[in-house]
């Protein structure tokens, strides 16, 4: 068993049959409900013109940012990071407010609708199996895959073998590696053969959104302290010029009435 | 005989009050289905849309009607325009009764609404969400005072 540093998944969409068999894998792994499942497979159909067919598949969940925005945006921190990895969520903290539902560029995070005060309606998401990878098994999506479609490992290593991949065969693939870079670096990379676009992938830049948003949020603080200030001295300059003006008697019926 | 068919003083109710507590009997019955059976049972939110019409409607109304009451208070004790100083109090009670229901929608559309003051103690800087939860507790506090 080789320690892993970073734990990511490889997706290659030419390689996905549409089996999902990853969906029921996750569902039996996590005890979850085949509709509610983490992971959920979305298909193209058949596109192009006769002779040239073709079928797209794509397989998602979460993509474990490095920079996640639904941890920035939590408002109490039920989110966290873990440092080979995966972003974890500890429904004790949750209170359901859903703005990580907002803030996830990939719509992640999905939500007990059908649950009441008395269960208690949380989030759900993947967690990249951690019950399997802490003991060095592979994630259950991945050990049931039978194409090879997902895989797991470090992700160094799969950036490599998705870069060889791509070079390999240039004629099959589009020379991208999604999840390098989006949103400030993925753990789970995807390569395909037809616009990632198509597949329901958002094209994100490679800053992350929360940089931005953290950058404004910085500033509030200062911004309210300054306001105060601002105010504080507005008051004080009306007050001394009513006080000039009318000997200070009528600042004092104000004062009063506080 | 005639019959005294006039109702004693303490029942006589107008029909606008009558509408409103049919109004409330709905809101009653919608909010027990709410904690009943979840959020899914009264609304159509999905998970493409997890916020809808109610944070856009009761947040924003409650925010904007006590923005009236900030503006006169500020006019009040700020800029110190006695001509006002009879419309401070309604239109601080105003305002704090938008507050109040904006928390009474939190607590509809939260998914743990027990848990609303989770917000002082597992606090995250970098949530924009965060900073509107901690504006909504101080303009609370401040209007109840």
């Amino acid at each position: 068993m080789t320690k892993i540093k970073h734990h990511a998944y490889l997706f290659d969409a030419t390689r996905c049959i549409d089996c999902r068999a990853c969906m029921v894998a996750c569902s039996v792994e996590n005890n979850i409900e085949m509709d509610k499942t983490r992971i959920w497979v979305a298909g193209l159909g058949v596109t192009g013109e006769y002779p040239n067919l073709q079928r797209g598949t794509m397989v998602y969940h979460c993509m474990h940012c490095e920079h996640p925005d639904c941890m920035s945006a939590c408002p109490v921190g039920a989110y966290s990071k873990r440092p080979d990895g995966p972003v974890v969520y500890n429904p004790e903290k949750c209170i359901g407010c859903r703005y990580c539902m907002n803030a996830c560029p990939f719509g992640v995070p999905h939500f007990d609708y059908d649950k009441g005060i008395i269960e208690g309606a949380f989030i759900d998401k993947c967690t990249f199996c951690p019950q399997r990878i802490d003991v060095g098994e592979e994630p259950a999506c991945v050990a049931t895959c039978p194409t090879d479609a997902l895989e797991y490992g470090e992700r160094e290593e799969l950036l490599k073998k998705a870069h060889e991949r791509i070079a390999a065969h240039p004629e099959r693939y589009i020379q991208h590696v999604y999840g390098e870079f989006e949103n400030g670096g993925t753990s789970y990379l995807i390569i395909s053969h037809v616009p990632f676009k198509d597949l329901g992938l958002p094209e994100l830049p490679e800053t992350p959104i929360n940089e931005v948003s953290e950058k404004v949020m910085e500033m509030t603080i200062p911004f309210a302290l300054s306001w105060g200030a601002v105010l504080t001295a507005v008051s004080a300059g009306v007050a001394a010029y009513d006080k000039k003006k009318n000997g200070g008697s009528e600042e004092k019926k104000v004062e009063s009435h506080k | 005989m005639k019959l005294n068919l006039t109702l004693p003083k303490f029942l006589r109710i107008g029909t606008l009050p009558l509408v409103l507590i049919l109004l409330m009997a709905i809101a009653f019955v919608v909010a027990f289905m709410r904690y009943a059976f979840g959020i899914g049972a009264i609304s159509d939110l999905s998970y493409s849309y997890p916020w809808g019409f109610w944070i856009s409607f009761d947040l924003f109304t409650g925010v904007v009607i006590s923005s009236g009451g900030f503006l006169m208070a500020g006019t009040v004790y700020i800029l110190r325009i006695k001509e006002f100083q009879p419309l401070l109090r309604p239109s601080v009670l105003t305002a704090f009764l938008g507050y109040i229901m904006v928390v009474v929608a939190l607590l509809v559309d939260l998914g743990q609404p027990l848990r609303i003051w989770y917000m002082i103690i597992y606090q995250n800087h970098t949530s924009v969400l965060f900073e509107i939860g901690i504006c909504v507790m101080s303009y609370l506090t401040v209007l109840a005072i």
